[in-house]
C-alpha cells in the first residue's frame, strides 16, 4: 500500500493568524502577534499528524474517517503514515520523533507529555507485524538524533490513549480480556471489544500492568485532574440509556466518581475533556454519540461546589458553551463554523484545538471530501481561531505544549490485588436519602405510588437489587437478549435494607452491576441508570440512593451503620450465579425457567385456544415488501402463555420464540411502533402486559397482584379497585389466579417480577452454551 | 476507490443535498415533545423522568426503508439501523437484508445486527437467515456473495448457522469464504462442531491462519494449544507473531520451550517474532527461561525485542 503523505502546508507563518472565520464571520484582526511571549511562555507544542486517506498500488484512493469505531471515539481507525511533531511556535520549525522507515506505517492514537516535559507517552501502531496499538515513551528532545523511544506495553491488545499520572504511572484504555466473560462486547459495538482503564510504570510497562473493574461499554479520553484522580468519558449504555458521561477514578481504580454531564443537559455526549487552571473547571467537545467524527462544540464545565471550590458536584454543573453556532448534535454545521476536536487548556487559559471547517458529519463522507482538522488557539473572547498548522491532507490532533506543569498528589494506593475472588463491597449508608426528587423532580408511579417524590417512595425500599449486566459476548448462540433493550442480567443478590436505611453487600469484584431498590412487594422503585463496578478489596459505599454529593453523611444510628457490621456476601461463581431464562433452562437451572412456572400455573387457561374463561383473541401485524407487494401477516395471540412457538423455526435449530414471551413483550413493543403512526391491520391490541424494566407498570403483574411480604393481607393494588389500563380484563382487581381456583405463590410472582424489572431477556447464560473464559 | 466511482459519489452527494432530507439537520429541529414521547413510548416508564439528551432517539419506519435505497452515507445508515433496534418495522426486513451484501463491512454487519432483532420476517421458513445460509451452500454464488453470507450468519449469532459457516471454513475453495467463515465462527464464539477452527490454523491460506489465530483467544473454550504451538514454526513471520501472541494471551505452560527457541536471532529473523517471544513468555511467567529473556534483553540487535524482553524479565 503506498502511503498517501501530506502535499501542502498551511503553516506558512510560525503562528499564522488569518484567523477561521466562525458564525459571524468575525476575523482575528488585532490579535497578539506571534512568539513565546505571547504564547505563554510555550516555545513548542507537540501532537499527532494521523491520515485518513491512502492510495493502493493501482491508484485506488481510500479515505477512511469514521472507520474503527465509528462512533464518538476515534481508535483503531488505522490508516498508517502518522507522524509526531514537535513545533517551534516562534520559528515554525518542527521535528518528527517517529521519523525513519521502522515507523514509515505507523499510526498514533493519543499523546501526553510529561510532567517535566521530557518525555512523551504515546499509543503507536508501527504497522506490518504489529497490528496492536500499544504504549511508547519517547524523550521530546534527541540526543545524537535518537528520541529514545521505548515501547512499554506488548501482546494481542490495543493500549491506547495514555496519560501520565503522578509517580512514574502511565494510565490507558484497552480492550485486553481479563474476566470470565472475556473482553466486553458493548450491543451497538457487536463484535467489537469495548476498552477499559488500566495503568502500568514507566520503569515496569506491562511487568506492573494493572487493569481495572470493568464498564459494560467503552472508557475513553483520559484526562489529568489536579486532585490526582484520573478523569475519563465514560460510554453509557444501559437500556435505552446511551450517552458518554465525563467520570473520574483513582489510579488504583478505586473511588469512581461522576464529574458532570449526567443531569440536566443539552447534548448527548460529552468528550475529549481537559481540566483548566482552576480545578473541577474543565473544557470539553459537545457532541452526539455518533456521525460526528469525533468534533463537536467547546463547552466549558463548571463542577465546583458552590460551598467549596476543592469539592466536585456534578448534580450543579454549569454548563458554557464557548463555540456559539457549533452544534452539539449531529446536524452538519455550517461551512464556516466547522466542529472542533482535543482541546487543551494553554498555561494561559487559551485553548490550543483542532478544528474542521464544512459540515464535519456524514455529509464528508458522502462527498469523499474528508474534514480537514488543524490546530489552532481559540480566542473565546471574540470567537476566532488563529490558526497554528493545518496540513492540507492529513489532521493534526491531539496538541500539547511542551512545558512542565505541577504533578498533581499521589493517591496513596488502597487497592493491590488482583484476586478476583476476593469480594468488593457495595452498600450505602441510608438508602432513603436521594436528591432525585428534590434537585431532579423524579417521582414513581405504579402500584401503590401515584407520582410520589421518589424520597417518600424510597422509604418502602426493604432490600436494593444488585444486578450484574452482561453482553452478548460470552453466551454463544444468542441473538439478542429477545425483544427488550436490556443487556444480559444476572441477580448477584438482594441486600436487606436495616432499620436505619444502611444496607451492605459483598459482591464479585470488577464486573459492572446496577442497582434497583425494591419495596414490600418486590417491586423496583427506581432503576439505577448507570453502571458501577468495584476492584477486589474495595468498599464503595454511599451516602444513600443517589444523594446529594456535597453533604457529609452519617449514620442515623451510632458511629457505624447496622449493616456494616453483618454485610451479606454475595459471591458466587459466574455458573451460580441466579438468572431467570425465559425458555429451555440448561440442566440443572430448570427452577428458575419461566416458562415451567407459565406452563404450569397459567398455560392451561391461556393458550393457543382459551384465554381465561372465553376463546383466544387474536391481533395481526403484516409484513409488506415494497418490491413485490408480497404480504406476510402474523397473527398474535391476546395471551398465549403456552410455551408453543410462535414462529415456524428453522430446521428446528433457530431458537423460536415461545408464545408467552411474545404475548407478554410484544405489546409494549408495539406501543412503540404505534406511537409512530403504524396501525394494526386488525384486531385490538392487549394491554403491555410486560414492560422491560418496570414490573411496577405491567399489566401482567397487576393483573396477578402480589401481597407485602411482611403482611399478606395487604397488596401491591388495592383488591376491588377498577385497573388501571381498561384493557386488562377481569373487571376489577384480584389475586389472580387464585380467583380462579390456582394457586401461585407469593414466591413465584416474585419470579416474575424479577425477570420484567431484570430486563425482561430471553436469554440468559442458563440456557445457551457458555462457558466463563478458559484462562 | 476508483476516480469513477469518486466522481458518482460526489453526484449522490449533491443530489442528496438538493433533494434531501438532510435527516439529521430535521431531527435536530423536530418538535421536543414529539422526540420525547418517541424515545419513552412503549418502555420503561422510568426512562420519562431522564435527561432526553441521555436516550437514543428512535429511527421511523420511513428512515428505515429510505437507507436501503441509497444515496446515504455509512454512518448514516448504521446509526439509523442501530436506533431502529426496537422499531418493528416489517415492511423494512426485505429491503434491510440487501444490506448484507453491501459493499460496506460495518454496514453489512449492522444490517445482519438489526434483522437478527426482528422478532418476525427473518428467521421463517424462506425468509432472510434461510437465504442466506443457502447463498453460503450456493457454489454458483460469488466468492464474494458467499463470503458475505457466512458474515451475515456470523452476525445473526444464531447456533443453527454453525454447522454451515463450520463446514464453508474447511469445504469452500476460496480463501475469502474461509476467512469469513473464521470470523463468524469467532463471532458465533464457536470453534466449530467438528474442531474446523483448528483446521482453519493450518489452512494454506495466511489470511486464514492469522484470523484462526485472533479466533483461539475470542472463544471462551478454545484449548487446542498444540495446533497454535505448531505455528510458532510458520513460513509467515506475521502468522509466527500472533502465534506467540496467542500463546502468552492463553498462558500456554507447555509451549514454552518452543517459544523460547524462537527468542534467539539465531533461530529466528524476525524482530517481531522474537519480541512476541519475549512477551510471551513474561505472560505465561515460567521462570525456568529467564536466563533466555535476559540474553535477549541485554544482547539482541532490535531495541523493540529488547524493550519486550525487559519487561518480561520483570514478570519472571
Amino acid at each position: 500500500m503506498n502511503i498517501q503523505r501530506p502535499r501542502t502546508s498551511l503553516s506558512l507563518l510560525p503562528l499564522l493568524l488569518t484567523g477561521a472565520a466562525l458564525g459571524t464571520g468575525c476575523s482575528s484582526d488585532g490579535t497578539t502577534p506571534a512568539g513565546s511571549a505571547s504564547n505563554g511562555g510555550v516555545d513548542e507544542i507537540v501532537y499527532a499528524v494521523r491520515q485518513h486517506t491512502t492510495v493502493d498500488d493501482e491508484g485506488n484512493v481510500q479515505i477512511d474517517v469514521a472507520g474503527g469505531m465509528g462512533q464518538v471515539m476515534d481508535y483503531r481507525r488505522y490508516v498508517p503514515g502518522a507522524r509526531i511533531e514537535v513545533r517551534n511556535l516562534a520559528t515554525g520549525a518542527t521535528r518528527n520523533i517517529i521519523a525513519g522507515d521502522e515507523y514509515a506505517l505507523a499510526d498514533v492514537v493519543g499523546i501526553d507529555v510529561s510532567f517535566d516535559a521530557k518525555e512523551l507517552a504515546f499509543s503507536m501502531r508501527r504497522g506490518g507485524d504489529d497490528q496492536h496499538y500499544h504504549i511508547y515513551v519517547a524523550n521530546l528532545k534527541p540526543q545524537n538524533g535518537d528520541y529514545a523511544i521505548r515501547q512499554l506495553t506488548f501482546g494481542d491488545r490495543d493500549d491506547m490513549q495514555p496519560l501520565w499520572l503522578p509517580g512514574g504511572k502511565i494510565a490507558f484504555v484497552t480492550n485486553q480480556a481479563y474476566t470470565d466473560m472475556g473482553t466486553r462486547a458493548d450491543e451497538y459495538e457487536h463484535g467489537r471489544d469495548v476498552t477499559q482503564l488500566g495503568t502500568i510504570t514507566r520503569d515496569g510497562g506491562d511487568a506492573d500492568r494493572k487493569v481495572c473493574s470493568q464498564n459494560l461499554s467503552h472508557t475513553v479520553n483520559l484526562f489529568s485532574m489536579q486532585s490526582g484522580k484520573i478523569g475519563y468519558s465514560r460510554w453509557e449504555h444501559l437500556e435505552n440509556v446511551n450517552d458518554l458521561k465525563v467520570m473520574a477514578v483513582n489510579p488504583d481504580c478505586t473511588k469512581m466518581v461522576a464529574v458532570a454531564t449526567q443531569h440536566e443537559k443539552y447534548w448527548n455526549s460529552m468528550v475529549q475533556v481537559q481540566e483548566t487552571k482552576d480545578a473541577n473547571v474543565f473544557i470539553g467537545i459537545a457532541t452526539n454519540r455518533e456521525g460526528t467524527i469525533q468534533a463537536g462544540a467547546l463547552m466549558k464545565i463548571d463542577a465546583r461546589a458552590e460551598a467549596a471550590a476543592d469539592v466536585l458536584d456534578e448534580e450543579s454543573a454549569r454548563y458554557e458553551l464557548l463555540t456559539p453556532g457549533v452544534p452539539v448534535d449531529n446536524s452538519p454545521s455550517p461551512v464556516n463554523v466547522g466542529r472542533y476536536r482535543t482541546p487543551y487548556v494553554m498555561p494561559d487559559g487559551r485553548i490550543l484545538v483542532s478544528w474542521a471547517k464544512g459540515f464535519v458529519n456524514d455529509l464528508d463522507e458522502m462527498s469523499l471530501s474528508p474534514p480537514d482538522f488543524g490546530l489552532y488557539i481559540y480566542n473565546t473572547e471574540n470567537h476566532t481561531n488563529e490558526l497554528v498548522v493545518n496540513y492540507e491532507d492529513s489532521w493534526e490532533l491531539d496538541a500539547r505544549p511542551v512545558l512542565p506543569r505541577a504533578e498533581p498528589p499521589i493517591l496513596s494506593s488502597v487497592q493491590t490485588s488482583d484476586d478476583a475472588s476476593l469480594p468488593a463491597r457495595l452498600g450505602s449508608i441510608d438508602v432513603k436519602t436521594t436528591s432525585l426528587f428534590s434537585l431532579h423532580g423524579n417521582t414513581v408511579s405504579g402500584a401503590q405510588f401515584e407520582d410520589t417524590p421518589l424520597d417518600d417512595a424510597l422509604r418502602s425500599a426493604t432490600r436494593v437489587r444488585i444486578i450484574e449486566g452482561f453482553s452478548s459476548e460470552g453466551a454463544p448462540g444468542v441473538t439478542m437478549f429477545g425483544l427488550t433493550m436490556a443487556e444480559g442480567a444476572a441477580l448477584i443478590g438482594e441486600a436487606t435494607v436495616r432499620e436505619d436505611g444502611s444496607w451492605l453487600a459483598e459482591v464479585p469484584p470488577y464486573v459492572p452491576v446496577h442497582l434497583q431498590p425494591i419495596d414490600e412487594f418486590d417491586l423496583m422503585i427506581r432503576s439505577q441508570t448507570t453502571w458501577i463496578q468495584a476492584m477486589p478489596g474495595e468498599s464503595r459505599v454511599c451516602g444513600g440512593c443517589h444523594e446529594r454529593r456535597t453533604e457529609a453523611f452519617k449514620p442515623s444510628q451510632g458511629t457505624l451503620t447496622l449493616a456494616a457490621a453483618d454485610p451479606q456476601n454475595f459471591m458466587q461463581p459466574v455458573s451460580e450465579r441466579l438468572e431467570y431464562p425465559w425458555d429451555k433452562a440448561n440442566a440443572g437451572k430448570e427452577s428458575n425457567e419461566i416458562q415451567a412456572l407459565l406452563t404450569s400455573k397459567c398455560a392451561s387457561c391461556h393458550n393457543e385456544t382459551t384465554n381465561g374463561s372465553g376463546p383466544q383473541e387474536f391481533y395481526t401485524v403484516t409484513m409488506t415488501d415494497e418490491e413485490t407487494g408480497t404480504q406476510t401477516p402474523y397473527t398474535l395471540p391476546r395471551l398465549d402463555l403456552s410455551d408453543r412457538p410462535i414462529t415456524v423455526t428453522y430446521d428446528r435449530q433457530v431458537a423460536s420464540w415461545p408464545a408467552s414471551y411474545v404475548s407478554l413483550f410484544y405489546p409494549a413493543t408495539l406501543e412503540m411502533d404505534m406511537a409512530m403512526g403504524a396501525e394494526l391491520t386488525s384486531g385490538t391490541a392487549p394491554p403491555a402486559w410486560a414492560r422491560p424494566s418496570d414490573a411496577r407498570n405491567s399489566a401482567l403483574i397487576e393483573k396477578l397482584n402480589i401481597s407485602d411480604w411482611k403482611n399478606e393481607n395487604r397488596t401491591a393494588w388495592a383488591l376491588g379497585a377498577a385497573f388501571s389500563d381498561a384493557r386488562i380484563k377481569g373487571g376489577t382487581r384480584t389475586l389472580h389466579p387464585e380467583d380462579v381456583g390456582v394457586t401461585l405463590t407469593r414466591d413465584e410472582r416474585v419470579k416474575l417480577i424479577r425477570a420484567i424489572d431484570m430486563g425482561g431477556q430471553y436469554y440468559s447464560r442458563q440456557n445457551t452454551s457458555f462457558q466463563p473464559m478458559g484462562r | 476507490m476508483t476516480h469513477r466511482s469518486l466522481v458518482r459519489a460526489t453526484f449522490t452527494f449533491l443530489a442528496a443535498l438538493a433533494a434531501s432530507p438532510l435527516s439529521s439537520a430535521q431531527d435536530a429541529s423536530s418538535d421536543r415533545a414529539s422526540v420525547e414521547a418517541r424515545n419513552t413510548a412503549g418502555r420503561a416508564s422510568v426512562y420519562q423522568q431522564m435527561d432526553q439528551a441521555s436516550l437514543e432517539t428512535l429511527s421511523t419506519p420511513d428512515r428505515l426503508r429510505n437507507i436501503a435505497k441509497g444515496g446515504f452515507a455509512p454512518t448514516e445508515i448504521w446509526r439509523t439501523l442501530e436506533h431502529g433496534e426496537k422499531v418493528e418495522c416489517l415492511d423494512c426486513i426485505p429491503a434491510i437484508s440487501k444490506l448484507l451484501y453491501d459493499g460496506d463491512a460495518r454496514t453489512r454487519e449492522i444490517s445482519a445486527w438489526w434483522l437478527r432483532r426482528r422478532i418476525f420476517g427473518v428467521f421463517g421458513p424462506g425468509q432472510v437467515y434461510e437465504r442466506t445460509i443457502a447463498t453460503l451452500d450456493d457454489k454458483t454464488k460469488s466468492e464474494k456473495q458467499r463470503a458475505y453470507a457466512a458474515e451475515a450468519l456470523g452476525e445473526f449469532l444464531s447456533s443453527a448457522g454453525t454447522p454451515h459457516v463450520a463446514r464453508a471454513l474447511v469445504e469452500d475453495s476460496s480463501p475469502l469464504v474461509r476467512l469469513s467463515a473464521v470470523h463468524a465462527l469467532q463471532r458465533l464464539n464457536n470453534a466449530g462442531p467438528n474442531a474446523e477452527l483448528s483446521v482453519a490454523l493450518a489452512d494454506p491460506d495466511e489470511k486464514v491462519r492469522i484470523a484462526a489465530l485472533h479466533a483461539s483467544t475470542r472463544i471462551n473454550a478454545f484449548n487446542d494449544i498444540a495446533s497454535i504451538t505448531a505455528l510458532v514454526a510458520d513460513s509467515s513471520s506475521t502468522v509466527r507473531t500472533r502465534a506467540l501472541e496467542a500463546l502468552g494471551t492463553l498462558k500456554a505452560r507447555d509451549a514454552v520451550v518452543a517459544i523460547a527457541a524462537k527468542l534467539s536471532p539465531a533461530n529466528e529473523s524476525s524482530a517481531s517474532v522474537r519480541a512476541a517471544a519475549a512477551t510471551a513468555l513474561g505472560q505465561i511467567g515460567d521462570a525456568s527461561v529467564r536466563q533466555a529473556v535476559q540474553d535477549a534483553r541485554d544482547n539482541d540487535p532490535d531495541h523493540f525485542v529488547r524493550d519486550a524482553a525487559s519487561v518480561a524479565l520483570r514478570q519472571l
